[in-house]
């Protein structure tokens, strides 16, 4: 189980595998115009993308997203795309992210790592 | 050549052109009115829908597709009842191109965890219309799907609708050209209470689905996909994309009948929709409609006419449907110049007042009634018979914006642009018939209210089904015969004379007989 966001390809990809929720896409302030009408963008239970963003976005939604527990990763965008097509990739994605994430970072909130 | 009398000869052209549709019309309703019973069964034809897919094993993956542009007030509405079908190996993707409130239900919480997959695709344009956002809904579709189910946001499609649709490509399937697509009836029903554009708007569709398109089943000519409620075989819809056309349904008809494939119609799989409840959002419709399918004709035209995958049958339906949007103007035009050659009283030579009355009374009644065979096959004559009038009158309302923009489409060079009908989610009206209580019980479970105050419709007594129907069949046989009546009376005298008052032929007869 795990919550991600990669930047591949100028798109934003945020994505849960496992029994993890996607983000409520009401977390995004609305003046960011990540989930709105002028912005291509796409959701399925698994992945949200949002297809050209740009940088000034980027940076504050790597911030809301890491506010809610997502960390980045760096995929392929083949596999994030056909994730979001099938979401049969889960466990795919969960085998790249251990192959490729830093080592997990222990918060001091998590609680159970005395 | 006098004024009146050239008048007189284009009256009876026009007129007559015009009296080809108005036989099939009238051939239309006697076939419809034959293979339908009362219980709105179908005989003899494959296009029964059976109970096939409650529980069966090997389900087959089924995407639907919902296009959107702004539909705030039906969103939740189509994507809500796209949810709760009696099947379990479906998807549900909606392509949206909306600028309205429509972003506030995609960007639900509720829908990400909600069975089955619900994925929704907003583009920031509407490139390519309806037929480019139903295009990415086809990019993005599940590798798995076998078939694609498309309808517009102001439908309400029953649970059951995924199965029966499969159950008529498993029973079409082996017989006869491979089929590519089922069309159901688009029930506009939903406000058909709201004025008096409604309740005309709400006969013709009952004619159309009721009647001419069983017609054209039952003699196996071309069937358009229609927008809306129908169900494709993904691998064709594949391998051929959806086209930026304004009338994208039409011509993906025309490509699915070029590539050897059918389209198969049947009446009984129906959603119930949202009419068209003013004048303007009609007249805009109808206009691309006109334009659209103009266009796709000329584009299409001798490829048809030169295929050898399509059958004569369907050929001679093209043909017939190729000036479809022309043939109010011509019964204007007849109308009209016929007035011109009774003021200057000058006629043709076999002209008589029986032929031209005959002419103008046949072709008015014929698409009306039509229309009455419709609601009466759905058994809601006693109810929307006053409708007959507002669909007469709307007929003469959009002739000329249709002919406008069906030359349009003829001339151009570019296909316009599209120019969308406002969906406002009213409902106006309960469901009385048999066939529609399931639905209605669906309707209740979803929390939708509407006018029939939480009691049920009140169930007058079903009108008398055979006089009725023998009624409206002789109505269509007379009809048919009225522009030659004037020549039965001289036909049998004839005979009369031939047969029994010429010595010589009166011997020869007793001859015969004896």
């Amino acid at each position: 189980m795990s919550k991600h966001f990669a930047v591949e390809g100028g798109n934003l990809y945020i994505f849960t595998t496992g029994t993890d929720v996607m983000l409520n896409l009401n977390s995004f302030p609305r003046e960011l115009d990540l989930f709105e009408a002028d912005t291509s963008w796409r959701v399925s239970p698994w992945v949200a993308v949002v297809e050209d963003v740009l940088h000034r976005q980027l940076d504050r939604a790597q911030i809301v997203l890491r506010l809610h527990g997502y960390e980045k990763a760096s995929l392929p965008k083949g596999a994030l795309e056909s994730y979001f097509v099938d979401g049969r990739g889960s466990i795919i994605i969960e085998k790249l992210l251990a192959g490729r994430l830093p080592a997990p970072v222990i918060s001091l909130d998590a609680g159970d790592e005395s | 050549m006098h004024v009146g009398l050239a008048a007189s000869y284009l009256a009876l052209a026009f007129g007559g052109l015009y009296f080809i549709y108005a036989l099939k019309y009238y051939a239309s309703t006697l076939i419809a009115l034959s293979v339908l019973n009362p219980e709105n069964q179908l005989r003899g034809t494959l296009i029964q829908p059976t109970e096939l897919g409650h529980g069966y094993p090997d389900q087959p993956f089924v995407s639907i597709h919902l296009p959107f542009y702004n539909e705030a007030n039906v969103a939740r509405r189509i994507i809500d009842a796209c949810i709760d079908m009696d099947y379990v190996n479906y998807e549900v993707l909606v392509a949206d191109d909306s600028r309205d409130q429509t972003l506030d239900a995609l960007r639900d919480s509720e829908y990400r965890i909600s069975r089955p997959i619900l994925k929704f695709i907003h583009r920031r344009d509407r490139s390519g219309f309806k037929g480019g956002a139903l295009q990415q809904a086809l990019r993005y579709m599940h590798p798995d799907a076998e078939y694609v189910v498309v309808f517009d946001a102001d439908f309400i499609p029953p649970p059951d609708i995924i199965a029966k649709f499969l159950s008529i490509f498993a029973r079409a399937e082996g017989r006869g050209k491979p089929v590519a697509a089922v069309q159901g009836y688009q029930l506009h029903y939903l406000n058909k209470n709201e004025n008096w554009l409604t309740k005309g708007i709400r006969t013709e569709y009952s004619g159309s689905y009721m009647v001419e398109r069983v017609a054209e089943e039952a003699l196996g000519a071309m069937k358009m996909v229609s927008g809306s409620v129908f169900m494709l075989r993904a691998d064709a819809l594949r391998s051929l994309g959806w086209t930026t056309s304004i009338t994208e349904d039409w011509e993906l008809t025309l490509r699915l009948y070029l590539e050897g494939y059918r389209v198969v119609y049947t009446p009984l799989i129906q959603a119930a929709a949202e009419i068209p409840s003013t004048v303007s959002r009609l007249l805009r419709q109808r206009m691309r409609w006109a334009e659209g399918h103009t266009y796709a004709v000329r584009r299409y035209f001798w490829r048809v006419v030169l295929s050898t995958r399509m059958t004569l049958t369907e050929k001679l339906e093209f043909m017939y449907f190729a000036p479809y949007y022309l043939q109010s103007l011509f019964f204007m035009l007849g109308m009209a110049l016929w007035i011109v050659s009774e003021v200057y009283r000058r006629r043709p030579p076999f002209w008589t007042p029986e032929l031209g009355w005959g002419l103008v009374v046949s072709n008015l009644l014929a698409i009306p009634l039509m229309g009455l065979a419709g609601v009466f096959l759905e058994g809601d004559l006693r109810e929307d018979y006053q409708g007959v009038l507002s669909f007469i009158a709307i007929g003469y309302l959009v002739a000329p914006y249709q002919a406008y923009a069906a030359l349009k489409g003829l001339l151009e060079g570019e296909e316009g642009t599209w120019i969308r009908t406002l969906k406002t989610g009213n409902i106006t009206d309960s469901f009385i018939g048999l066939k529609f209580r399931s639905l209605v019980k669906w309707l209740r479970g979803l929390g939708l209210t509407n006018d029939w105050g939480g009691e049920p419709a009140r169930v007058e007594a079903p009108l008398p089904w055979a006089p009725v129907r023998r009624l409206l069949m002789a109505a269509c046989v007379v009809l048919m015969a009225l522009p030659f009546l004037d020549r039965v009376p001289p036909l049998v005298d004839a005979i009369a004379r031939l047969l029994l008052s010429d010595s010589a032929y009166a011997a020869v007869w007793r001859m015969t007989i004896e």
